[in-house]
């Protein structure tokens, strides 16, 4: 009964993702109208059969601008955690399966990174460098690996006295296949869930970063930049606010479903 | 325990030559260097401000000069004047550290207050309705993005309902209140700041406390309670809730760092004086004394609030606080 | 007869969604006034399941008693009210658990978890002799500098230090029954001779009976005037302990005293095990549970679960061999 509950948080979060997916990959299919389609005379009109989701302060449908959002959501979500992937992964696998001096320097150096608000140090390389999409990703990326690196350090812990890592060591097998062939593969269920979460937050930073004018530059559509126009539209249109806010919500929230389902799955069977 | 805090103090060492490196990087990253490509198509980074930065932190001399004058500089918290008003900046940081603090440590309180129990009686009732109900919550709360919140709380309480004022710290006839006037002027002002900072934390904390409680629950010296004869809400509180707390005080302390950089979100949003969004403005108007005086301050608020709930914790865990008597082990 | 528990067919199932798994399974015992009783078998047989159905300490929702008596001075436990039984834990059945340095709370002092059954069972105390009661009751089971070591917490004492604190907290409210689940096992030798000789003491001292459970039937059999022997869930064995010892019946427990090493003839001194495995709760074997082990097997094990069997010498065995 707990079990099958269970799978149905991980099947609600995938119905979820994947219906976002489909959604962003085929956005121009289902939209009218372009994302960029500036019409004057159709300002903040509220949602209508022509415009399902209503129109923004320069007339643009807001529908299209938030299917074109969830393209940007989702690439900057999935790009910047696969960034956080490999770091967290490189360190955490040499800091694990090499130990001594090596280990206690890289999680050291975690330890560092961990001290900075991660909002500040992010906040401040994008201050460096100009706010784009794809510093977006890399920034998230370069701030996020800590919690993987921990992870798979901890698991290739106890995974290297196991025998048959011993074995592979005895037959001569070289310290990268161990790492790649036999480790990683064993310690790849808490990754997964780790990483499921960290897309969840990703977005979330992604539409906040966006949201302060410091992410996704307009004239580019994100949920967070169009919420960031509707600051100015309160009160006077609903439509601006609700809609984003109820797409990161919903979006953030299928990761997390899916996460935690994972969780439940590959991380029980330990 | 003086030996654990000793100890304590001396691993806050690499960690503050860390901060130093970490932040003398970023210095390193900022635009301008011949290096730099961007710099070129850049046409908010002006020449001029290039050769402001180099005479700040001495970019023209060796990198181990740079960054000697650099430890220098934090040791003596002298981060150069701002870019835009010429005040040195740490002034300027110390005058907004009170307020982000406070709204800060309120919210703390607010997390705990409300956390502690929301977990416990999750642990308590497992499997019952206000158990999933509070399971939803959690996730509810893990999926809202706050500044969103902030945006639809602003909206209700302020420009429909007009209950709560929905920017700034006080109001304009402040000067002419009485004291008591004037705490419940920042109250009101403060009121939605730190509710919606609290909510962030509310759902990790409660959702943390609910699975210490049932760890808590499982272990055998809550059977022995039972075969005591107590009652129920005996081992509960007295038994099980000390227990399952300890381990809360370091994620408070772990949480600071989270809260911090979030106030850069609700203080823009609603325009409070604070650390975040000076930090904000310092990042809008590319004032980059501001920034790295600000990025360095927030990792050592960060060092002090680990370094509080570490001591928090020995004072609180007996096996820390009487672990010099017995040399065992 | 004098019995102060009587165990009648009890059933301690743990029931997941799937799968129904008989922990304790059809256990009948008794223990009479000042006597001990032993419960010896292999671990995971149910031995702990047993003692923990006594009053309800069982581990989780998805473990209960689905039928059986236990029968403790007249009333039957079972079907008691919880704030009844609660009432009589601590103050009639007293507990001693197996690990010590777990089954004390970490983060409360040596006082202040003796005091509370003071204050719930021993109301006859005045507050103000409260203190000087427990250190009285610590230094009774043997703890030096018991005016001292009554502000420790836990972890400041030794293993030793513990169980004695455990008993002196079973001690407090002069229990009928003291229920000991392994109070040994994870001590030193020369710790548990001493723990040993002091429930010993304690017994002739205040008159109590004791069900110790060990899976050492040396332990038991210093201790013990009635010895049951339980596996995969059930009793196999259960009669008087000299008897037991001299002529143990089922093959299960002949095989137990062949693992003894001072049991273990003269010449060829190879240290015997019961060949195969523990069975595993959630899948016994057909008919006999004990026979794909037992060196004795005929066919009926194979299909048929025995019932028990009273011999004329009083013993009680659970095995085909003795049906007349």
């Amino acid at each position: 009964m707990k079990k099958i509950l269970k799978h149905k948080l991980a099947v609600s979060g995938s119905v979820i993702i994947i219906a976002m997916v489909i959604l962003a990959i085929l956005a121009p299919f289902f939209c009218r109208y372009s994302p960029d389609d500036i019409d004057i005379g159709q300002y903040l009109l509220p949602p209508s059969a022509d415009h399902l989701l209503g129109t923004d302060q320069l007339g643009r449908d807001l529908f299209s601008r938030m299917v074109y959002g969830a393209r940007i959501s989702l690439s900057v979500g999935f790009i910047s955690v696969g960034l956080a992937v490999i770091i967290g992964m490189f360190f955490g696998a040499i800091a694990g399966y090499y130990g001594g001096i090596t280990d206690a320097v890289i999680m050291r150096f975690v330890d560092i990174m961990l001290c900075f608000p991660k909002l500040f140090l992010i906040l401040a390389l994008v201050a460096l460098f100009e706010p784009s999409i794809y510093i977006i990703m890399v920034v998230i990326g370069v701030t996020s690996w800590m919690g993987i690196a921990r992870l798979l350090r901890a698991e290739i812990l106890s995974l290297k006295q196991r025998d048959f890592v011993l074995a592979a060591k005895a037959c001569g097998v070289s310290d990268v296949v161990i790492i790649m062939r036999h480790l990683i593969p064993n310690a790849i269920g808490p990754i997964i869930v780790n990483a499921t979460l960290g897309v969840a937050a990703a977005i979330l930073l992604e539409s906040g970063l966006s949201f302060l004018g410091l992410g996704v530059q307009p004239p580019t559509a994100s949920w967070g930049n169009i919420l960031m126009d509707a600051k100015f539209t309160l009160g006077i249109a609903w439509w601006m606010t609700v809609f984003p806010g109820v797409a990161i919500f919903i979006t953030v929230l299928g990761y997390n479903l899916l996460g935690e389902g994972l969780r439940d799955t590959l991380m029980a069977r330990k | 325990m003086l030996t654990y805090i000793t100890r304590r103090l001396i691993m806050l060492i690499p960690l503050l030559i860390g901060i130093s490196l970490i932040s003398f990087l970023v210095i390193h990253l900022s635009p301008g260097k011949p290096t730099d490509v961007q710099f070129q198509f850049n046409q908010k980074v002006s020449l001029e401000v290039r050769e402001r930065l180099e005479k700040l932190y001495g970019l023209d001399k060796p990198v181990l000069v740079q960054y000697g004058e650099w430890l220098k500089r934090m040791a003596r918290f002298d981060f150069g004047r701002s870019f835009i008003d010429e005040r040195p900046v740490t002034e300027k940081i110390m005058e907004r550290i009170p307020i982000t603090v406070t709204i800060n440590i309120l919210s703390l309180g607010l997390i705990f207050l409300m956390a502690v129990p929301i977990g416990v009686f999750s642990a308590v009732k497992e499997g019952s309705f206000y158990d999933r109900a509070m399971t939803v919550f959690v996730f509810v709360g893990f999926a809202m993005p706050t500044f969103w919140l902030a945006l639809l709380l602003m909206k209700f309480f302020g420009v429909t309902l007009h209950w709560l004022p929905v920017s700034g710290m006080r109001s304009l006839q402040f000067e002419y209140y009485t004291f008591w006037g004037k705490l419940a002027d920042y109250a009101r002002h403060l009121c939605l700041p730190v509710c919606i900072s609290a909510f962030t934390g509310l759902a990790g904390l409660s959702r943390y406390m609910r699975t210490n409680m049932l760890h808590v629950l499982r272990q055998d010296y809550i059977r022995t309670a039972k075969a005591k004869g107590l009652n129920q809400n005996r081992i509960y509180f007295r038994h099980a809730l000390k227990n399952a707390l300890l381990p809360v005080i370091t994620i408070l302390g772990l949480s600071v760092p989270g809260l911090i950089g979030g106030s850069v979100i609700f203080e823009s949003i609603f325009a409070i004086p604070g650390m975040g969004k000076l930090f904000y403005d310092g990042v809008m108007s590319r004032d980059y004394p501001v920034i790295m005086g600000v990025l360095v301050i927030g990792a050592f608020l960060t060092l002090l609030g680990n370094l509080l709930a570490d001591l928090a914790y020995c004072a609180a865990d007996p096996r820390i606080r009487y672990s010099d008597e017995k040399q065992e082990s | 007869m004098d019995k102060l528990l009587e165990i009648k067919n009890l059933k301690t199932y743990f029931q997941y969604e799937d799968k129904v798994i008989p922990a304790v399974d059809d256990v009948s015992i008794f223990i009479k006034k000042n006597s001990v009783l032993g419960l010896v078998g292999e671990s995971g047989c149910g031995k702990t399941m047993t003692a923990l159905s006594i009053t309800r300490l069982l581990p989780t929702r998805d473990c209960e008693i689905v039928s059986g008596e236990i029968i403790f001075n007249g009333s039957n436990l079972v079907d008691m009210r919880e704030e009844d039984l609660r009432d009589l834990r601590g103050r009639d059945i007293a507990y001693i658990f197996q690990e010590p340095s777990t089954s004390l709370n970490p983060v409360l002092s040596i006082k202040e978890q003796i005091s509370e059954i003071v204050w719930l069972h021993r109301k006859d105390i005045e507050n103000s002799k409260e203190e000087e009661f427990i250190i009285q009751q610590l230094q009774k089971v043997g703890i030096k500098l018991a005016e001292e070591k009554i502000n420790f917490f836990p972890h400041q004492l030794s293993g030793g230090e513990k169980q004695r604190v455990m008993i002196a907290m079973a001690m407090v409210s002069k229990p009928k029954l003291i229920v000991a689940d392994e109070p040994t096992t994870a001590l030193d030798v020369t710790i548990q001779a001493q723990i040993l000789d002091l429930l010993n003491e304690l017994k002739t001292e205040y008159n109590l009976s004791i069900l110790f459970i060990s899976h050492d039937l040396n332990v038991i059999g210093e201790l013990a005037d009635y010895i049951a022997v339980m596996y995969a869930g059930q009793i196999v064995e259960f009669t008087d302990a000299k008897k037991l010892i001299k002529q143990p019946q089922h093959p299960y427990t002949k095989g137990l005293f062949d693992c003894l090493p001072e049991r273990q003839s003269g010449q060829n001194r190879k240290l015997n095990a019961i060949a195969g495995e523990v069975p595993k709760a959630d899948n016994f074997p057909q008919g006999c549970r004990f026979h794909p082990r037992c060196s004795q097997v005929f066919e009926k094990c194979k299909k048929e679960m025995p019932s028990i069997f009273k011999m004329e010498s009083g013993q009680e065995v659970r095995c085909w061999l003795y049906s007349k």
